[in-house]
């Protein structure tokens, strides 16, 4: 190392040290401002723990429902115009697939008659053209989606088996009776109203809900809208399963056979007649079929609800 | 702070109120060397001061690692400078945009306070590692195993790094600065545009 260098060296040191008695001490607070970093270190620290924690537990959740829930597209819907239900896969509903316990309205019905018109007691099989009455099922569009759609925001958990069963026009759009079953299994009905019906495309933000219903526990009771209209009269607008050829009677005040009853299919597996009642009656269906002949009387679930045609209340058979 | 037990530097357990305690006495007492360390680092007192605590909230966490080794000092001044480093790594287009101070007038004479300020400019133009190197040899006083130890690597990076530092220092600090009479030169220009 020559004697410059050196120089230069010595010149650096002096410079430095120079410049470091310039530069002025701490502040008083700097042991302060050095607790609060700490502090800000640690609650940063923390907060990284916690969402490290927090995204772990939502993708293990997330996994753990992938793997024990069936995918949305694998549940089961049945389409309104298609009518036979798609089942989910085997084990993930063990109930689902009791016949037994499966309600007429959310089976796959294998009998599809080709229309309905019969009076009062009038088969399946002597029915006339499908679909006349308010459904127009056979170009409907699947509206189950968006009635699913609706029912899942409303309640908690995914819907099973959504299925509308009827549709009624009023002044102001429409009421639709949809049947489906919640995600601890129990079926519902649901009373809803729309602007728009099943065949002109239903969205889940069209739909208004009117009404909750427990379905009825026996899978092969028929269910009954009863609307109040202005002349004190009843109209009854009654939904049953296929009869099996059998006649279907419809009792009033324990009265069987007591009006000439037009029967249409509703939708498939599912037929349904309007009639009009004197007054509040006692009504029971019974299906006149050999393996049947149970009489099932009507009674009402609720307290109506008023809609833009009267005062709605359901009526489930028993 | 937490309750809690930790390890001393003689293997005996200490409380972790009483670690506390010692940090603080760490920082009140070294602190003014540390900030000096940090400032010709930095040639900022705001960001000298940033770095401090920052190093210093950092070692905090890992003070029994620290006060066990028995070398306290030397642990931060190894933490402030790989901080440094990896910041200035960061922000290097804020580092390059500022690099180059702007020119603060013609060189007085025997001046010592110019010469500080050329030197903190030339200082400001070294790279981060050879800053670091030159400042903890000439300003700190370590020796080249101690500053390879410091900035984690070998003693020839550090003769390199030292050479390399010390040659550019010493070719901003010899660079003369404009000389009066090239002021001059407009005069000139006007004078004989004037005839």
């Amino acid at each position: 190392m020559n004697s410059s260098t050196e120089r230069f060296e010595a010149r650096l040191q002096t410079e430095l040290a120079a410049i470091a008695d310039s530069i002025e001490l701490p502040p008083p607070d700097f042991q302060y401002r050095v607790r609060q970093r700490i502090a800000l270190h640690r609650r940063r620290r923390r907060a990284t723990v916690a969402a490290a924690v927090a995204a772990g537990a939502a993708v293990v959740l997330a996994a753990s429902l992938g793997l024990s829930l069936p995918s949305r597209d694998s549940r089961v819907i049945v389409p309104a115009a298609d009518g036979p239900s798609v089942t989910g896969p085997p084990g993930a509903r063990p109930t689902a697939t009791a016949a037994s316990d499966t309600p007429w309205w959310a089976a796959d019905s294998t009998a599809r008659p080709t229309g309905g018109t019969a009076a009062g007691t009038s088969s399946d099989q002597a029915s006339g053209p499908a679909g006349n009455a308010a459904s127009g099922t056979a170009t409907a569009p699947d509206s189950s989606a968006a009635l699913q759609a609706f029912w899942d925001s409303k309640d908690s958990g995914p819907h099973d088996e959504v299925r509308l069963l009827d549709q009624e026009p009023t002044p102001s759009g429409f009421l639709l009776l949809v049947a489906g079953r919640e995600p601890d299994g129990r079926r519902r009905i649901l009373l809803l109203h729309s602007d728009r019906n099943a065949e002109q495309g239903l969205t889940d933000q069209s739909l208004l809900l009117l009404a909750d219903w427990p379905a009825p526990s026996t899978p092969t009771a028929p269910i009954a809208l009863a609307v109040g209209v202005p002349t004190d009269n009843v109209a009854l607008i009654l939904l049953a399963p296929p009869c099996g050829g059998g006649a279907r009677v419809l009792s009033l005040d324990h009265t069987p056979g007591i009006a000439e009853v037009l029967w249409t299919q509703s939708r498939p597996g599912i037929w349904r007649t309007r009639i009009t009642l004197p007054g509040d009656n006692r009504t029971s269906l019974r299906c006149d079929a050999p393996g049947d002949g149970v009489d099932h009387p009507l009674v009402q679930q609720s307290s109506g609800v008023p809609t833009a045609i009267g005062t709605v209340s359901l009526l489930t058979g028993e | 702070m937490a309750n809690g037990s930790a390890r001393d530097k003689r293997g005996t357990f200490v409380r972790r109120s009483e670690r506390e305690t010692r940090f603080e006495e760490f920082v009140l007492a070294r602190s003014p060397s540390l900030l000096r360390l940090c400032h010709l680092l930095t040639n900022d007192r705001g960001l000298a001061e940033d770095l401090l605590q920052t190093t210093l909230a950092n070692c905090y966490r890992r003070w029994d690692q620290a006060t066990s080794q028995g070398r306290e000092e030397a642990y931060v001044r190894a933490a402030i400078v790989n901080t440094h480093i990896s910041t200035v790594r960061r922000r290097r287009l804020q580092e390059i945009l500022t690099l180059h101070l702007p020119e603060t007038g013609q060189r007085e004479p025997a001046g010592a306070v110019d010469d500080r300020d050329l030197l903190r400019r030339a200082l400001a133009e070294l790279a981060p590692r050879t800053r670091s190197a030159v400042v903890l040899r000439h300003y700190v006083g370590l020796t080249e195993q101690e500053t390879a130890q410091t900035l984690g690597c070998s003693v020839g990076n550090i003769k390199r790094l030292s050479s390399r530092g010390l040659a550019q220092l010493r070719a901003a600090m010899d660079r003369q600065p404009p000389a009066p009479q090239a002021t001059e030169a407009p005069r000139r220009a006007i004078q004989a545009a004037a005839r």
